[in-house]
């Protein structure tokens, strides 16, 4: 067999790359494609890369030339590498460095050298309402709150600009991380959270500073940005998707870093506290008492002299933070996530505005080195009473996933999953409050909701995780920033309709390794041949890509299978 | 001779024609030669680009392979093959089929109806999404009720080669069916593609032991049967050259003291049955070099129509590409394209849509697909095991599961 033969990429003309992943080669070949590369998905036997503008851009920036990137294709590819490639790895990388963004004396400039390029893009109305005025015949200025958003469209318009404004720093604030955390636990970043910090920080450099770091849950974003936040030591916003988050923050700044418990501040809706190191919630800087009126809250921006932003769960960003951050291109910026996809498609706007992909790492690699659970995905197809199924059927088209999603079946196997589960911790959540109080009816449980104050609500959570509840209800709560590192079954009883980051960001509740190594669990029950099954469809579509695999079982070979295990 | 000379230009052409350009031509002799620019570019457009469409069919005029007629506007304008052309331009696709991949995506109302069987070869390379189908116009027989003779008189009113494919394909219980249901648009008859060729093979056999297609009218038969004799002796994918199968089989003839040594058997009328008659179907291929050596050899598929291999033979060797070929959780199906025998992906292609067309193709199976496979005759547990005999590792069970409870 030649080496050709062995070797594990194949080179599609659209520009995606397939890399075999039992292939001898993959790692060598992963780490090398990934400087120029975007990991689209990771089915079980082929990782999918994609080579697209940005990534050769954020390649062009590195210092990687096109004949650098054709090297790697050319070592690493199976079948002869299609015509248009290397045409098109060339152009795009070309186009990089034509354009810069440079500052001087708190002015911002885009320049070139190719006085065509220059005028074209004086001429075009979408990047000139950008600009204050031509300077020189190869010199712009640049309005001072348009940095990003002249970014933004110059790259729509296929012109990347190589941003060396650099960025201002922020006031000088020392952190640093505890070899021992608080809690008397040895603590160090392990070899994927230091690669994402380096990748990030960039030895900062103008090519580092801003980006997206996007790791499975469980694998622990947050170290990743007390990393980042110890490498500048600087005064530091973080955006949470919630007040849960913002407690988790908290815990973890005060657990393993040198920052002292007075300089950690809370800006919530019962605390509006502004210190070196501010957590918020997007929820409150999209807050106004009118709907028509100002944000008040996204003064906090001003308030003190930040050095970077940190976005967390990054895909979650609201609209109106999408144009504040757009201003704050001076800033470094930090965007974390398990799942950049977004139901409305604005993936993209995230890179222009935080910042592209810095880095990423395939779920099931860091399941095989043990840093997140190995998890078993399984749905429970169940019937409908006839009762139910004529009601179904007489309904339109929008009651219908509530029927079905709330189709009381669903309780016998909740019971007997629960059975089953008698020694495990096990979250049971859904997206419709009747039957989750319905489902805690059946077993006394526990019920938490968005209704649910926070001090109920930490107080059952820890409940849980000292072990003295082994069963929580949760409604859509515990979508994000949920941190019970027990859990080890979820049953997912009704969801968002079809949507693929609130499956995974459920899975993720049970993520985290467990102590025995033991594997969690994963159940859907879904009512068969329903809008609810064709959701689950779609739901499971952004784990299946990550190599996940979900069993199908019939609810009554379920039932019985449980029944005969209880005799 | 001027005109020869032209066409021997042209034919140059053809040879250099790059693959978009071939995609245009395809597109039009689909459609007999000529097709209205309309329609050309709504199929056209579905893979291409406009900027495509129009450097392909500068070029294209500029070689004189490709005359636009009828008005200007887009409404009355044709995309049209110079007739002198038509025969230049099938005989060189049909020597390279593999140019036709692109057409996978092609809609039945999209092609149009053909009588001659070489034709029907190339609606089974380009209609993969829908198993092999015979077309018939909705104009022709509106949605009555139609006789199975009726169907016959509709398909076989191009040549007699078709009337012959017909009358060796009435008795197909698909065929049956057809005659019995109402059609509102097209209908179809689906064959699975190597039984398709073995009945291809035969029909085709038969027609050349009643004809005169070595030379002898009167000994016609015995020609054939001696040559399909000396045929399917040959080595499976070995090349042999034209001069040493023919001298070899004379040889034979004069060795074994044939009664039949008189046969007359050269090369020029060999050649013909190969190139023209055999190599159609796929059941050889041969290769011309510098215009003059001639080789060919038999496939595997020929040794099956021969009678030298069952379909067990056959369907093994299609599965016999382990590891090129890999079905995922999330219902994508993933092979090696140029690796693969291509009745593997036209099979596959029956229960699944063609997502991607490439070194690696990628095809997505969904409930819809899975509902195409059963309409085309497919069980669900063909499909599934079809799916585990080639799949590395077996098939994901979340995907076995689904084709069954969608089937039902």
């Amino acid at each position: 067999m030649s080496l050709k033969s062995q070797n594990p990429l194949i080179v599609q003309s659209d520009k995606t790359l397939l890399l075999e992943v039992e292939s001898p080669f993959y790692e060598s070949a992963r780490d090398e494609i990934s400087k120029f590369a975007e990991l689209e998905k990771s089915l079980e036997y082929i990782h999918t890369f994609r080579i697209s503008p940005i990534s050769l851009w954020n390649a062009a920036a590195s210092g990687m030339k096109g004949e650098d990137v054709m090297d790697v294709l050319r070592r690493y590819t199976r079948y002869p590498i299609p015509g248009n490639i290397e045409f098109e790895v060339n152009d795009y990388i070309s186009r990089f460095g034509k354009l810069k963004l440079k500052r001087k004396e708190e002015k911002i400039f885009l320049e070139s050298q190719d006085i065509a390029l220059i005028s074209e893009i004086w001429r075009n109305k979408k990047v000139k309402k950008h600009l204050t005025k031509r300077m020189e015949k190869t010199v712009l200025e640049v309005k001072p709150e348009s940095r990003g958003e002249i970014k933004h469209v110059l790259i729509q318009i296929g012109h990347p600009v190589e941003d060396l404004a650099g960025y201002a720093e922020g006031e000088h604030y020392p952190i640093t991380l505890l070899e021992k955390t608080k809690g008397g636990m040895p603590f160090s970043l392990r070899k994927y959270q230091r690669e994402a910090v380096s990748v990030f920080y960039s030895n900062a450099g103008p090519t580092g500073g801003s980006g997206t770091v996007v790791l499975p849950c469980g694998a622990g974003k947050t170290m990743v940005g007390l990393g980042i936040m110890s490498l500048l030591s600087q005064n530091t916003l973080i955006l949470c998707p919630n007040v849960i988050g913002v407690k988790q923050w908290i815990e973890e700044i005060r657990d393993k870093t040198t920052v002292k418990t007075e300089d950690v501040g809370e800006y919530t809706g019962e605390k509006k506290e502004i210190k070196p190191i501010t957590i918020t919630t997007y929820q409150v800087l999209t807050w106004r008492p009118k709907k028509d009126s100002e944000f008040p809250h996204f003064t906090l921006f001003q308030k003190r002299n930040w050095g970077l932003i940190v976005y967390d769960e990054v895909h979650l960003l609201p609209a109106p933070v999408f144009k504040v951050t757009a201003n704050l291109q001076a800033k470094r910026r930090l965007g974390l996530t398990a799942t950049l996809i977004r139901e409305d498609g604005k993936e993209k706007d995230v890179f222009s505005l935080i910042g592209p992909k810095k880095y990423d790492i395939s779920w099931k690699v860091l399941e095989s080195q043990g840093w997140i659970a190995t998890a078993e995905c399984l749905e429970i197809r169940v019937d409908m009473t006839p009762d139910v199924k004529m009601n179904y059927s007489l309904v339109n088209e929008r009651k219908r996933y509530r029927i079905a999603a709330e189709n009381p079946i669903k309780y016998d196997i909740i019971k007997d999953i629960v059975n089953r589960h008698a020694d495990d911790n096990i979250l049971v959540i859904g997206m419709y409050l009747d039957q989750l109080r319905k489902v805690a009816d059946i077993f006394k449980a526990h019920i938490i909701t968005g209704k649910t104050p926070r001090r109920e609500r930490e107080r059952l959570y820890d409940s849980f995780k000292r072990g003295e509840i082994k069963l929580l209800i949760l409604s859509k709560v515990a979508n994000f920033a949920l941190d019970l590192p027990d859990a080890n079954v979820a049953i997912q009883i009704s969801g968002t309709f079809g949507s693929r980051q609130e499956e995974a960001q459920r899975l993720g509740r049970i993520l985290r390794p467990k102590k025995d190594g033991s594997i969690a669990r994963f159940y859907s029950i879904v009512t068969r041949g329903t809008k609810d099954q064709d959701y689950a469809e779609k739901r499971q579509l952004f784990l299946t890509e990550q190599g996940y695999k979900y069993t199908i079982i019939d609810g009554t070979e379920f039932a019985r299978r449980e029944n005969s295990e209880t005799k | 001779m001027k005109q020869n000379r032209e066409i021997r230009e042209r034919k140059k052409e053809i040879s250099k024609a790059s693959n978009l350009e071939k995609v245009f031509l395809s597109f039009i002799l689909m459609n007999k030669g000529k097709i209205p620019a309309i329609k050309f570019k709504r199929i056209y457009l579905d893979r291409y680009s406009l900027w495509e469409l129009q450097e392909t069919e500068k070029k294209l005029v500029e070689k004189g392979l490709v005359v636009k007629s009828g008005e200007k506007t887009s409404k009355g304008l044709s995309y049209e093959v110079p007739r002198e052309l038509i025969e230049v331009l099938s005989e060189s696709f049909l020597s390279s089929p593999s140019d036709f991949d692109h057409i996978m995506q092609l809609e039945p109302s999209q092609v149009a109806p053909c009588g001659e069987y070489s034709i029907l070869w190339y609606l089974w390379q380009m209609d993969s999404e829908y198993g092999f189908h015979l077309f018939r116009k909705k104009g022709e027989v509106g949605t009555q009720r139609i006789s199975q003779k009726k169907i016959e008189e509709l398909l076989a009113t191009k040549s007699e080669e078709t009337r012959f494919f017909i009358s060796v394909y009435k008795a197909l219980p698909a065929l049956k069916s057809l005659s019995k249901r109402k059609y509102k648009k097209w209908s179809n008859v689906l064959i699975s593609p190597h039984r398709f060729v073995k009945d291809i093979f035969k029909f085709t056999y038969d027609f050349l032991r009643e004809g005169n297609e070595l030379g002898r009218e009167d000994v016609g038969k015995d020609n054939i049967e001696f040559f399909f004799d000396e045929l399917s002796a040959l080595d499976t994918g070995r090349w042999y050259s034209l001069d040493f199968f023919v001298s070899n089989a004379r040889a034979t003839l004069f060795l074994s003291n044939q009664p039949f040594r008189w046969i007359h058997f050269d090369e020029k009328n060999v050649w013909k049955i190969l190139n023209q008659k055999l190599k159609v179907v796929g059941i050889v291929e041969t290769f011309m070099e510098n215009g003059d050596k001639k080789f060919f050899r038999l496939t595997k598929l020929g040794m099956y129509c021969l009678g030298e291999i069952s379909e067990s033979d056959l369907l093994e060797d299609m599965t016999s590409h382990m590891g090129k070929f890999m079905v995922h959780p999330n219902f994508e199906v993933t092979v090696v394209s140029n690796e693969l025998d291509p009745r593997v992906l036209l099979e596959l292609a029956m229960f699944s849509r063609p997502e991607k067309l490439d070194t690696m193709s990628v095809f997505r199976i969904t409930k819809d697909t899975v509902g195409k496979g059963k309409r085309l005759g497919l069980t669900p547990s063909e499909m599934t095991a079809f799916l585990k005999e080639r799949c590395k590792g077996g098939i994901p069970q979340n995907v076995e599961y689904s084709i069954l409870d969608w089937s039902h």
